[in-house]
């Protein structure tokens, strides 16, 4: 018996330290983007140095480096603009584009999991199959096949973005809405005589909401990765609009004499999508700990 | 229940198999719906990229210089098939890939399938490169950890793996082509030219991904199986815990570790667009890039239906090697055909 307590309450320990940890890393995380949040928001007081180079300027390096400038913290780029000001333009682009394609894609998963899963029978066969086959094409070649045809934009990057994601929420939520229209309020509500439009989107929708909320929050990371990876090769949001991914590739060219270009802006995708990481994981792991 | 001697349990399922009407056709079974469903799903992807490629508004006015008349036009229309109806287009596309038929580079003006089949082998090296040093340093490494979670060593390399995830492979490829070539010159800037040297950097940052991933997943199922019975047993008889956890625990994770490689595998070998553009390297991922900014469709067409089909038959492989391994599946696989 006094093993068992003892054992008891270790356990309890180990629970609270990780209770603990969670807790700091989602503070941690939710600070990071606090702070890039309002990094994106100060672009629309800042819109000069970013667009509009200083020629008598190109290539300053950080402020804390030799010959570094006091108005340029983190130094200019080839036509004289100032880094960090494009940065936190990059940084809006990220937090715009990557939030609308994860909230289209969960949409889309939405409601083709709900029709395959509740429908079952061909409709499930078929959908099914079209998935396997959109995923077996590498992603980055889907992208530039559609992007090769239609032309590269702002709104094509989206719609990528999000067919490159739709396909794991109409697995997850498929599974559950098979585990769920056996239930009993299902039966219930089919006893009664509700129609399957009203099942689906009344009864079933609101159970599979907390899950599609986790994958899109773990998925959001993979999404600004992904845009960041076609505007690197150019392929992503039009030129002249700052992007991380756009100017890591731009600082490539640069690399011997202005190495900051290319190296800043991939530091600050990096803390970007840790901090994004850090916060989704507290938050599944606290379902995962509850459930 | 006990049992007298070793190997009675896969007695009793053996006799359970051959008492069934399928017998030893049950392997056959899975393996001809395996293939038939490989087939339709690389017809999925055939029939994708053929809606995609007729989703251009118009498709002739790319191809022409600014001054063409209507009837180049029109010429131009006939001569690409784009007059017939959508159905017919789909029938002729469908017939000239059975045919072996891909279309002809606008770029190089030969066929394109020998062309882009030339380039599989320098990515094909290079992803064998990336996910070799992945695998065997994740598993190292999540072994390692897996044995004490919490320890200071798990939480640090838990704190590596996080900084990795977020850790674009581009931007690492930029860093240590700015550290090995630019600064210190040890590695080639570009090309696969220097042998086993020339691997190294693009290797680096194309495994960085997969390591993460392989390295969370052994990580996490080794602490669950070192959580079960039969490795307390182990432990009990008074076996070293490296034998205990190489011969008895590695013998459950390998499976499932086996079959998450391939899959990352076969994701490397076709999509190794980004590390190909920067390193110059010379494979179908250089060669997709090439075709887009050129305007040649039928390139960029058939290096994703060729990286499309690798994937589709690794999937298709490494459900046959679990096979192999997993002797329950293939004792369920024997009795019913399927899993």
């Amino acid at each position: 018996m006094e093993n068992f307590n003892s054992a008891m309450t270790e356990a309890n320990i180990s629970i609270k330290r990780r209770t603990r940890r969670r807790i700091i890393s989602l503070w941690i995380g939710l600070s990071i983007l606090f702070l890039f949040i309002v990094a994106s928001i100060l672009t629309f007081f800042l819109h000069k140095g970013a667009y509009e180079g200083n020629l008598m300027k190109t290539f300053l390096p950080p402020q804390w480096q030799s010959g570094g400038s006091n108005g340029h913290f983190l130094g200019t780029d080839e036509l004289g603009r100032d880094l960090l000001s494009r940065i936190f333009y990059g940084i809006r682009e990220s937090l715009l584009i990557g939030p609308i394609s994860v909230i289209l894609a969960s949409i889309l998963g939405l409601t083709f999991g709900l029709l395959s899963g509740y429908r079952g029978g061909w409709l499930d066969s078929l959908l099914m199959r079209i998935t396997d086959g959109i995923l077996s094409i590498p992603i980055l070649l889907l992208a530039i096949s559609v992007i090769g045809v239609i032309g590269a934009s702002t709104l094509t990057l989206i719609v990528v973005l999000a067919i490159s994601q739709w396909m794991s929420f109409v697995r997850l939520i498929r599974a559950e809405v098979i585990q769920l229209r056996q239930k009993q309020f299902i039966l219930a509500s089919r006893a009664i005589g509700a129609n399957d439009w009203r099942i689906m989107f009344k009864h079933l929708l609101p159970h599979l909401i907390p899950s599609a909320l986790v994958l899109a929050t773990l998925s959001l990371p993979n999404v600004i990765l992904l845009a960041a990876g076609l505007d690197f090769l150019g392929i992503g949001s039009t030129p002249p609009k700052p992007t991380l991914g756009g100017m890591i590739s731009g600082g490539l060219k640069y690399l011997v004499n202005a190495p900051w270009m290319a190296i800043a802006p991939g530091l600050a995708l990096m803390f970007l999508v840790v901090g994004i990481n850090m916060v989704a994981e507290s938050v599944r792991e606290k379902l995962e700990q509850s459930a | 229940m006990d049992f007298k001697k070793r190997g009675e349990m896969s007695d009793l399922i053996k006799t359970q198999a051959e008492s069934s009407p399928l017998k030893s056709h049950g392997l056959r079974l899975y393996i001809a719906r395996r293939l038939l469903q490989s087939l339709f799903v690389f017809f999925i992807v055939v029939t994708v990229i053929f809606v995609i490629s007729r989703m251009a508004a118009d498709p002739v006015a790319t191809l022409l210089p600014p001054g063409a008349t209507p009837i180049d036009r029109e010429n131009l229309r006939q001569s690409l098939g784009l007059d017939k109806s959508l159905i017919d287009q789909y029938v002729i596309y469908l017939n000239n890939l059975i045919h072996g038929d891909f279309g002809i580079s606008t770029l190089y003006n030969v066929p394109v399938l020998p062309l882009v089949l030339n380039r599989c082998v320098p990515t094909f090296a290079l992803a064998l490169f990336a996910i070799l040093w992945a695998s065997v340093l994740a598993i190292f490494l999540g072994v390692l950890a897996s044995l004490r979670p919490g320890s200071i060593f798990d939480r640090i390399l838990g704190g590596i793996v996080s900084i990795a995830q977020g850790t674009a492979s581009f931007w690492l490829a930029v860093v240590l082509l700015y550290i090995f070539s630019v600064k210190f010159r040890i590695f080639p800037v570009t090309g696969n030219s220097e042998g086993l040297k020339s691997f190294v950097l693009p290797g680096i940052s194309l495994g960085l991904a997969p390591f993460v991933a392989i390295l969370r997943l052994t990580r996490s199922s080794m602490i669950e199986t070192l959580k079960t019975g039969y490795i307390r047993n182990a432990n009990s008889r008074g076996l070293k815990t490296t034998r205990v956890v190489i011969n008895h625990a590695m013998r459950n994770i390998a499976e499932p570790i086996l079959s998450y490689a391939g899959i990352l595998f076969g994701g490397l070998a076709s999509g190794a667009v980004i590390t190909e553009t920067i390193f110059a390297w010379p494979g179908i991922g250089q060669l997709s890039m090439q075709g887009i900014s050129l305007g040649d469709y039928a390139l960029v067409q058939a290096v994703t239906m060729l990286a499309s089909l690798t994937v589709i038959l690794l999937n298709l492989i490494v459900d046959l090697i679990n096979l192999k391994l997993n002797p329950v599946a293939r004792e369920k696989v024997k009795q019913y055909g399927k899993l």
